[in-house]
């Protein structure tokens, strides 16, 4: 059934990809991004980690590496001059050997402190595996500097000053802080020269969410207001109006489905066929496509794409029958899997048709160009119609497309730096920054955020340096309230009863994987259910724990029947109905 | 100033004398060895300085002064024994031999001074 929906939303929805692709280098890490959940737990996120989600009511801290940040710029073609891009480079190799050289220094330091104190041959061993890698850092001060240059003269004096009376140790150390001295005023000049030639830094971020992708405002970077502070509700003991009326309707559904006096299988195939109905979409998509091609009635093509509309037609009346049809109770399996088939077919069919119309389209003569214009606003109302229905949690197929569409997709081209997004200099780029996404309004799981790190030359072109982007979920644990239609068998019998109920889970959410938080999220808590095991039209409370996959859509439990004093194991299906019952 | 605690000065008035220090030196004492080749004024300016910049408690080099060069050449090419080494010391103001006797650098005479900086760089390269 999955697969069939899946074939579906990707043919109506003409290769729109689900998930974006970010754009980050596997080193050199500019942007390190670190979370604090609404429990104070700290978690590192984002480039370079295994951590693409965060919790919805996070707080992310940014760390800029302003040395990592200025190796990139000069890796960048064609935005730094062929003589900052240089500089650059030496910098950041020098960077980089003093770094180790100070690393080396304590283990060097010991070992020559050791060789000092003993002379034997394996001390001596000992020492030259400790101190022969400052070598290597030495020979890179000594290469970089050459001999006539003021930064050398001024490490050489340093040298001279720490030798006398001084010891080895102490002369590397000399050299290690005089470089580093010498690096800072190399990063100094670097930084103007990077101001002359007009280099700029911007960063920036966007939240995308139901209603649109808009900036969010990261201090010290750019003007953009903070949204109106907004908690998504992470303990949640209540329903709201909407859940109160699919309450409502899982109540009318249990009516009728207690008629029916079904078994389970039955009941639940009931349910689901009746949540995913598409035939209006369907229908009306159908209708749209065939005034489209009305008025071509005589080209030969338009006759197979009319036969193709037909079919499809066909498979749907086929389909809709099928659903409507009565069915043997205990035959559920076969009924699910035939149910399932022929979705399917309808998916492929569906892609089928949306092939011939387009190579129709695209065979038409350009004299027709009204024609075109016709059969693809067709295919866009259509599609439309089929987006907005996955699109709209409140169906069965729109929640289904919400659990196996895991996250928000960006549009990357779109995202555009505006003026109110700082230009920094090199030298002055912010180290830090954070965001509290309570400040970027109003969000729901799956949504998404952006960042953009980009280099720019004044009244020239600009780079993007490192992109990347965060899913929102609640992670941290949370409580959800729910209502279900519940199947609950009481024990020592073989009926099935449906009856509305509400559960209280408590989940917890994952780092890693949008898929899982979505279809794999599990979680435990109580039921209760307005239960009727008398059929005697007066309500029984059922109190029962529960266990919930795949975001509460299905769930498991056992309970107690207090009124009639009788315990019961049910199954629970949380699939929107419409009103009007099954 | 020259720095006694490393430096070694080879006899120059008995060249067996000279050669059995030398010899010593390289295969005895398993350090890394400057040898400064000459007795000009250059060849005593790279002696103080080298002295002094790879002296210290936990030195784990010789700053070597062969004033005639000549006499120890032998010694020094026997022990490198790779051919590294030109045939006559005439050209050269230093050498560097490392902890495996080897030669880690050569200094002509026709290139400036070794500086402070490249003395320690490469003695420590030496002990690799």
């Amino acid at each position: 059934m999955n697969r069939c929906i899946l074939t579906i939303c990707c043919a109506l929805v003409l290769g729109g990809a689900l998930l974006p692709a970010g754009q980050v280098r596997a080193d050199d890490r500019v942007v390190t991004i670190t979370e604090t959940d609404p429990d104070g737990g700290k978690h590192q996120v984002g480039p370079g980690t295994e951590n693409t989600i965060v919790d919805i009511n996070s707080v992310l801290a940014f760390t800029i590496d302003r040395d990592a940040l200025k190796t990139a710029v000069g890796r960048v073609d064609g935005i730094a001059s062929q003589k900052l891009a240089e500089q650059i480079s030496t910098v950041t190799k020098l960077q980089a050997a003093v770094a180790e050289g100070f690393k080396l220094l304590p283990t060097a330091g010991d070992a020559l402190v050791a060789y000092s104190l003993d002379r034997s041959d394996a001390s001596r061993r000992r020492m030259a595996i400790a101190v022969a890698p400052l070598g290597r850092v030495l020979r890179q001060f000594a290469d970089a500097f050459p001999a006539d240059t003021g930064a050398r003269a001024r490490i050489n004096d340093t040298i001279i000053r720490t030798a006398a009376g001084g010891t080895m140790l102490d002369k590397y150390r000399a050299i290690l802080e005089q470089t580093a001295r010498e690096v800072e005023q190399m990063n100094r000049d670097l930084d103007d020269l990077a101001r002359r030639e007009g280099l700029y830094i911007q960063f920036g971020g966007w939240v995308a969410t139901g209603e649109g992708t808009i900036p969010v405002h990261l201090t010290g970077f750019d003007n953009h207001p903070n949204a109106e502070p907004y908690e998504v509700t992470r303990f949640d003991f209540s329903i709201d109006d909407d859940e109160r009326q699919e309450l409502e309707n899982y109540s009318t559904a249990a009516a009728d489905l207690r008629q029916k006096e079904a078994g389970l299988l039955s009941q639940v195939g009931d349910t689901v066929k009746k949540s995913l109905d598409v035939t209006p979409t369907w229908e009306s998509c159908l209708k749209r496509l065939e005034t489209a091609l009305d008025g071509l009635a005589t080209a030969a093509e338009a006759t197979k794409v009319r036969d193709e509309v037909a079919d499809m037609r066909t498979a749907i009346a086929s389909l809709a029958a099928y659903a409507k049809a009565e069915h043997d109770a205990d035959s559920g399996v076969a009924m699910l899997t035939s149910f399932g088939q022929q979705f399917g077919e309808l998916g492929s069919q569906a892609a089928g048709l949306l092939k011939v119309l387009e190579e129709f389209r695209d065979g038409l003569p350009a004299a027709a160009a009204a024609d075109r214009a016709k059969i693809q606003t067709a295919l866009n109302d259509c599609a439309g119609e089929f987006k907005d229905l996955l699109a709209d949690e409140s169906t069965g197929l729109g929640r289904l497309a919400a659990l196996l569409d895991a996250s928000r997709s960006i549009n990357h081209e779109a995202l555009v730096f505006g003026s109110e997004v700082l230009k920094h200099d090199l030298g002055s780029v912010p180290g830090s920054t954070r965001l509290a996404l309570k400040n970027t309004g109003v969000r729901a799981d799956g949504d998404a955020l952006s960042f953009r790190l980009a280099v720019g030359k004044a009244g020239g072109s600009s780079a993007e340096l490192e992109s990347f982007d965060l899913h929102m979920f609640k992670v941290a644990p949370f409580i959800v309230t729910s209502p279900v239609l519940v199947y609950a068998q009481p024990r020592h019998t073989n009926v099935y009863q449906a009856a509305p109920g509400v559960s209280m889970v408590v989940s917890r959410g994952s780092r890693k994987s949008a898929f899982r938080n979505r279809f794999g999220r599990i979680g435990f808590g109580i039921n209760i259910s307005a239960l009727d095991f008398d059929n005697d039209d007066n309500i029984e409370l059922g109190f029962a724990g529960v266990a919930t996959v795949a975001a509460d859509m299905v769930q498991v439990g056992v309970g107690q029947n207090f009124a009639q004093n009788r315990s019961y194991w049910f199954v629970g299906v949380r699939l929107p109905l419409p009103e009007g019952g099954i | 100033m020259m720095d006694y605690r490393t430096l070694v000065i080879l006899p120059t008035d008995s060249e067996a004398e000279a050669k059995k220090t030398l010899r010593e030196l390289i295969y005895d004492h398993g350090v890394v060895l400057f040898i400064v080749l000459g007795r000009g004024k250059e060849d005593r300016q790279l002696c103080e300085r080298a002295s002094l910049v790879l002296g210290g408690d936990d030195s784990f080099c010789h700053v070597v002064w062969a004033r005639r060069p000549d006499v120890v050449w032998t010694v020094i090419d026997g022990a490198v024994e790779d051919g590294t080494l030109p045939a006559t010391p005439a050209d050269l103001r230093a050498v560097c031999l490392n902890m495996s006797d080897q030669v880690q650098k050569t200094y002509p005479r026709s290139e400036a001074m070794p500086d402070a900086l490249e003395l320690i760089t490469v003695v420590t390269e030496g002990l690799a």
